[in-house]
């Protein structure tokens, strides 16, 4: 009868300890970081593409000729070409998703099933034991109730899980408040110098080459045309430029995901100096990240559907222009 | 960037001129913004590949943090994995004894 005091005090501290314990919410922030992040990838691919276009623009506005090697230099222009060399953008990302994946490892080892197993062991051997003890001794009584040595194999998951979570609450804590100014830079650096201030601007000024060149086809064509030709090509060169105005929406999306998950990761940070692990204000944070992240996802299916051209629409935003 | 930002905005208006022109004045031009282009092009490759200062010690600081996320986890596990088996040794020290119990039993 001596072990159940202890075991029902152990039992009131472990259900108080439980409702304090870092559970889904840091999990679900660093899964929806790793998503977000993986889409800053696509920017890069895009800026490369981009890149090589531009020089075959540079290429058709020169009465320059060519030959089959001039092409083989363009391979030069893809930045992913050489591995150690990785862009800035890619190092950050790169530091932001190691960093969001160790803390979903982190937000959930030591979990409630690996030592609930441990734990469910343990009763079944008590009770094999107290079953062979009653045969051995010949008491009707057994040593232990069966529900006492469920109890004890219960108390070692529980009292288990009571201490990892309180470790592992530790831990995140410790680390989100530290991680949390490098995370704040890099996504401002990100977001705004990277993505913003060099893909972005390099993107417009690179579609601009582009519709320059169609530009000057019309002049050089104009004397000779009808009100009828004229107003077609400008049609089209009115669809080019809405292009190029929409040529930076990928950048947009990814540069807005990666600023939802700096700010989602500020709330944690001031949260859990309070103590808090779980709030509406985390809840909230990391839906806007799904929510920018699902944005994104449509943008990209919209894009790998579209069988016309995408174009931005001044009411519906970018959308994929009617067959 | 204030560089970068001057080559861009000297590309696009070099676009809006060139192709009004003819002839040489026009290939004059055209070269002209096919260099800033360029120079263009290079700065923003240079910018992406190297980044800057401040965020290189971004990134050393939080591949820190990660790796003392990385270090805890593993302590944790460690821990857990000893809570296992403190159980299964308890679990099979009241497996044996029970195997004594049975032998016991067919003995007596």
């Amino acid at each position: 009868m001596l072990w159940k005091l202890p075991l029902s005090i152990i039992a009131v501290v472990l259900l108080s300890g439980c409702a304090s314990s870092p559970t889904g919410q840091i999990e679900v922030f660093a899964q929806a970081a790793t998503d977000s992040l993986s889409k800053v990838e696509s920017v890069v691919d895009e800026f490369n593409q981009a890149r090589i276009n531009d020089r075959i623009v540079m290429m058709a506005q020169s009465d320059d000729k060519y030959v089959t090697a001039d092409f083989a230099k363009l391979n030069d222009l893809h930045l992913q070409s050489n591995k150690q060399d990785k862009l800035a953008l890619q190092r950050a990302t790169q530091s932001l998703a190691s960093y969001a994946e160790a803390l979903a490892d982190l937000a959930i080892v030591g979990s409630r099933e690996e030592l609930s197993i441990a734990g469910a062991k343990l009763s079944q051997s008590l009770a094999t034991m107290n079953g062979q003890y009653q045969a051995l001794a010949g008491e009707p009584e057994p040593l232990m109730s069966i529900e006492s040595s469920s109890k004890l194999g219960r108390l070692v998951a529980e009292l288990g899980s009571y201490y990892t979570e309180k470790k592992r609450a530790e831990s995140l804590k410790q680390v989100i408040l530290a991680a949390d100014p490098p995370v704040q830079l890099l996504g401002e650096a990100i977001s705004v110098e990277l993505l913003s201030g060099v893909i972005e601007s390099r993107l417009y000024a690179m579609r601009g080459n582009e519709l320059a060149g169609h530009f000057a086809d019309y002049n050089a064509r104009v004397g000779k045309m009808n009100f009828a030709q004229k107003k077609k090509a400008l049609d089209q060169l009115y669809d080019k430029y809405r292009e190029r105005e929409s040529a930076a929406a990928s950048v947009d999306m990814a540069s807005k995901a990666v600023k939802s998950i700096m700010k989602a990761h500020a709330v944690m940070a001031k949260e859990l100096e309070q103590g808090e692990f779980e709030s509406a204000d985390i809840l909230n944070a990391v839906g806007q990240i799904k929510r920018d992240h699902k944005a994104f996802d449509d943008l990209e299916s919209l894009i790998s559907s579209c069988k016309t051209e995408i174009m931005a629409d001044p009411e519906k935003g970018i959308i994929c222009k009617a067959g | 960037m204030t560089q970068l930002a001057e080559l861009n905005t000297a590309v696009n208006a070099l676009n809006n001129l060139w192709p009004l022109l003819s002839g040489d004045e026009k290939n004059r031009v055209l070269e002209q913004r096919n260099e800033l282009n360029i120079k263009a092009d290079e700065l923003a490759v240079k910018t992406l590949l190297e980044g800057t200062a401040e965020i290189e010690q971004a990134v050393a600081q939080l591949n820190e943090t990660t790796q003392a996320a990385i270090e805890a986890k593993d302590a944790i596990a460690v821990d857990v994995a000893r809570i296992e088996k403190v159980a299964d040794t308890v679990a099979k020290a009241t497996q044996a004894v029970s195997k004594l119990a049975e032998v016991l039993l067919r003995l007596s």
